[in-house]
């Protein structure tokens, strides 16, 4: 088999090397690289190969979460899938048109925008006044999601999608609120720092 | 023997770790296709990490050194 037929899939690889510091970016990926290689050819198969993979990209998710910084782009992150997802819960409530959707769409909009908000200041105002008022997205945030998913919890239709939007609405809502509040944590180098 | 399975993610944080304290050193090389042309790190222990292997190896023989075998559980 050639070099290229023993690798783990792409996207597999991409989000390691999204996880990983830049220093090891290329080290790392470059050793899971040969350690699949290796488990493939141990007549594991693919399936399992992909399975032991993810597994091993996994384990790097606790030191991208702790690493100074990635709470930002955490934070970056969910806050474009939210908005992503609230713009499309409200396009669909406006076609749709169910009765009570005018509400409906009111928490989407609300949503989108604190969203966009938080984007536009992690982007282009870092530091500023307005960073300062994340807290009160969070908890806007936080209300929504939790509602959304104790109710989706005892609905007697469980609604995947509803279900990934509370859980992603509940962890910008924490995120917001641990950027905001500057977490004190011990950096790479030793040093003490904030997030 | 008790074989105990570790993710890369735990390895090559404790590494981050040993060399932030000075305890291991570590280098680039070159990489091969089977890495697909990625370099490569190597790790050396330091010879404050070998003073602190031994102090820990140390540390674990008086340990032992000083249990009883079989451990007995009392009533």
């Amino acid at each position: 088999m050639s070099a290229a037929t023993q690798a783990p899939p792409r996207w597999a690889e991409v989000v390691l090397e999204w996880l990983l510091a830049a220093r090891d970016r290329e080290t790392v990926a470059g050793d899971l690289r040969e350690e699949y290689a290796e488990y493939l050819g141990s007549r594991r198969g693919r399936l399992l190969s992909n399975l032991w993979y993810l597994r091993e990209v996994w384990s790097f998710v606790p030191g991208f979460i702790s690493r100074r910084g990635s709470i930002k782009k955490s934070l970056l992150f969910v806050s474009f899938f939210t908005l992503a997802a609230a713009c499309w819960l409200t396009l669909m409530e406006i076609l749709l048109r169910h009765s009570g959707y005018l509400l409906r769409v009111g928490v989407g909009v609300s949503i989108a925008l604190i969203s966009l908000a938080t984007i536009a200041i992690l982007i282009f105002k870092p530091g500023s006044r307005g960073e300062r008022w994340l807290w009160a997205g969070a908890l806007i945030l936080i209300g929504l999601g939790g509602q959304a998913f104790l109710h989706n919890a005892q609905a007697a239709h469980f609604e995947g999608f509803i279900f990934l939007i509370s859980v992603a609405l509940l962890f910008q809502g924490v995120l917001m609120l641990l950027h905001r509040g500057g977490m004190t944590v011990i950096c790479r180098d030793g040093r003490l720092d904030c997030l | 023997m008790l074989l105990r399975d570790v993710s890369a993610g735990s390895v090559y944080t404790t590494l981050d770790r040993l060399e932030v304290r000075g305890l291991v050193s570590s280098n680039l090389a070159e990489g091969t296709p089977a890495r697909g042309g990625r370099a490569r790190r190597y790790y050396t222990v330091s010879a404050e990490g070998m003073l602190a292997l031994s102090d820990a190896r140390r540390a674990l023989t008086t340990m032992w050194e000083n249990i009883r075998l079989p451990i007995q559980v009392r009533p």
